[in-house]
């Protein structure tokens, strides 16, 4: 077993000469977190590590490209992994700008409900939006892109990420609140 | 909590989570994929050339024919069906030259006597009289010669070649009837038709470095590409007379140099003739184990080895050659020490029988202590007689020194004996082997790698010194004894080779 190397720069500097040990090594070190951004982009497990694979070979490939001034490595592979897995999903047609009513925000949860979530519940109910609403809301709450630069990804307009996330807010809610319903009649 | 302090939650707690994985899992399919990807581009890679060669025959058959539909009487090309060139399709057929033919087509044969035919293509006379046989086609044709004959104008004469060539950058020659001075660095990818009145079984040389045969083909198309400088050029072309009577094709690649070809000194084969000589070496060795341990191997004990042989080396192809021969192999391990043993030995003994019983009394004050030191030598001596058959590169560097690296495999057969040999004071060198004479005879095969430089003894001599490697691919074949052995060393040897 190999000792994970904690230098960063040291595990930079050997993936730069291509060393497959130090490549070897930065994938033990960031597999689980990138898989765990790529698994938010897509529908199952397997699909989350096919892209995971292949984003690791272009960040093989390209990281070269790689500033450090402008980031971390960790974001930089974040952004690698996110990419990888909306090229690796169909592209969408968003023809026409959507709109919804009613802000998120006026929705009403019972004292405590939201807290009680876990980050893995909240996963799966993520999983459960549409695509679209589910990559909008994924890029706009989770990754901090602005609704202009999820335009550029997605190849909609800023309105329609707009629109998509508002929509994805509303049907998360909606989940939370058949949760809470759920389990209030379970009891 | 409402809804905005829910989602920076979430982004907080997305941050740090990390997903269940097994990284090395994960590494290992990567690699595969790695690997799927290399293949799947060599194919794609593959599959785009052959459509490009394709491309360019048809293309290029399709000029041909244009060519031919346009041809008059009057422009004195022949245009005879192969059928009609009984030497044409013979020769085809081999494929080869006529020894005797390896002079110049201008020094021997007149390529169109006819005046009253337009003559041939331009033949340039050729600037030396050695030749460098070849199994194929003058890789560029007639423009083959450009960069190394720099001439500006050639024979203006119509000639039967039709040269349609792509180059980059775009060189003037586009065709067959004139040449320019090329670019620094061109690539040409150029299809060639030819069609002459050439007279059979002879050599046309336009070019010291570019003997081009004459190949006895009336008709010949040629595709290809390569890259020209006036230093020389590489080209990688396969050739074809059309239509092909004997189904056959060449593929020639090939390096020269313009300065070769100034100096009409192409890279002649190092070895012309079979060499002969002895050669020796000397090694150390190492033993592998997969089976059970029945070497009597012991640290500190020193592993040498000799060979001694006859070898003789068989010219091939171009720099290749083949080596074989006889080689005896010893390899020995001995293991020498010395071994005490003290004994206490009384001085005096006085024995005293009362009434029928015995008793033995020791004078106590009179005892000695006696060492006595054995010499022993623990030897193992495996004694083979091994046939290499290696194929050598030979790459000679100024006319002086040859780099020859070797790589074979051979054939050994062979004794083993071992067993321990105890020298005492009283009896001398005694075999205490547990098995006297334990002998076991073995087959096995080697594999040979070494790296040899030849250099020049005389006119006909050479000396060899050969750093070496040896590896047993085949154990003993007792299936409980499986020990290998590898050998590394320098061989010495002297070639004689005819001049």
């Amino acid at each position: 077993m190999l000792p994970i190397q904690t230098d960063v720069e040291a595990l930079l500097k050997g993936c730069l000469r291509r060393e497959p040990t130090a490549q070897r090594q930065l994938v033990r070190r960031y597999a689980a977190s990138l898989l765990s951004v790529a698994r938010r982009y897509t529908r199952n497990t397997a699909e989350a590590e096919d892209v995971l694979q292949d984003a690791l070979l272009l960040i093989f490939e390209k990281i070269n490209t790689y500033n450090p001034q402008r980031g971390s490595l960790e974001g930089w592979m974040r952004r690698v992994v996110i990419n990888a897995a909306l090229g690796n999903r169909r592209r969408f047609a968003f023809t026409r700008e959507q709109s919804f009513d009613s802000p998120p925000d006026s929705q009403d949860f019972a004292p405590g409900v939201l807290e009680q979530i876990g980050f893995e519940e909240l996963l799966a109910l993520v999983n459960e939006l549409p695509d679209g609403a589910r990559e909008v809301f994924n890029l706009a709450v989770f990754d901090d892109f602005s609704h202009d630069e999820i335009a550029e990804k997605l190849g909609i307009a800023a309105g329609t990420s707009r629109s998509l996330l508002s929509r994805a807010r509303k049907l998360l809610q909606d989940k939370i609140q058949r949760l809470q319903r759920h389990e209030l009649a379970s009891i | 909590m409402n809804w905005q302090a829910f989602e920076e939650n979430m982004k907080k707690a997305s941050q740090g989570h990390e997903a269940p994985v097994d990284p090395d899992a994960l590494w290992e399919k990567m690699q595969r994929k790695r690997r799927r990807r290399f293949f799947v581009w060599w194919w794609w890679a593959g599959v785009f050339l052959l459509g490009l060669a394709g491309a360019g025959l048809w293309w290029h058959q399709a000029g041909r024919n244009q060519l031919a539909s346009q041809r008059t009487p009057e422009s004195g090309l022949r245009q005879e069906a192969p059928q009609q060139h009984p030497s044409h399709s013979k020769n085809a057929k081999t494929n080869s030259l006529d020894p005797k033919a390896d002079v110049p087509a201008s020094q021997t044969t007149p390529r169109n006597t006819d005046k009253s035919q337009p003559s041939a293509p331009y033949l340039p006379k050729p600037a030396q009289t050695e030749h460098r046989k070849w199994r194929g086609h003058s890789p560029l044709g007639d423009l083959a010669e450009v960069p190394f004959s720099r001439e500006k104008s050639r024979d203006p004469k119509e000639g039967s070649t039709r040269v349609a060539a792509l180059e980059i950058p775009a060189a003037a020659v586009l065709s067959g009837a004139d040449s320019a001075q090329l670019h620094k660095h061109n690539v040409r990818i150029a299809a060639t038709s030819e069609q002459g009145a050439e007279q059979p079984s002879t050599i046309k040389t336009n070019a010291p470095s570019l003997p081009e045969l004459g190949l006895n083909a009336v008709e010949s198309d040629r595709l290809g590409t390569a890259y020209l400088s006036p230093k020389g050029f590489v080209d990688l072309f396969w050739a074809a007379p059309l239509p092909d009577p004997s189904a056959q094709t060449l593929l020639t690649p090939q390096l020269d140099t313009a300065e070769m070809a100034q100096k009409s000194q192409m890279p002649k084969d190092p070895r012309k003739h079979i060499a002969w000589g002895l050669m020796g070496g000397v090694y150390t060795w190492q033993r592998h184990t997969p089976g059970l341990d029945s070497f009597p191997y012991m640290a500190g004990q020193k592993l040498e080895a000799w060979s001694l042989g006859a070898i003789c080396t068989v010219p091939l192809r171009a720099a290749w050659q083949l080596r074989t021969g006889v080689l005896l192999n010893r390899q020995t391990s001995v293991f020498r020490w010395e071994f005490s043993k003290s004994s206490i030995k009384p001085r005096t003994v006085t024995n005293n029988f009362l009434d029928g019983t015995s008793n033995t009394s020791v004078d106590s004050s009179l005892f000695v202590t006696v060492v006595t030191t054995r010499k022993i030598q623990q030897y193992n001596h495996v004694t083979a007689f091994g046939v290499p058959v290696e194929l050598q590169y030979a790459k000679t560097f100024k006319n002086r020194v040859t780099l020859l690296p070797t790589l074979g495999i051979q054939g050994r057969i062979g004794q083993w004996g071992k067993g321990i040999l105890v020298q005492n004071p009283v009896e001398g060198l005694v075999d205490r082997s547990f098995f006297a004479s334990h002998y076991q005879k073995f087959f096995g095969i080697s594999a040979r790698a070494s790296v040899g430089c030849s250099f020049p003894l005389g006119k006909s001599w050479h000396l060899l010194l050969e750093p070496s490697a040896i590896w047993d691919l085949t154990g003993r074949t007792n299936a409980a004894f499986k020990e290998r052995f590898s050998q590394y060393g320098l061989q010495v040897g002297v070639v004689w080779e005819k001049k």
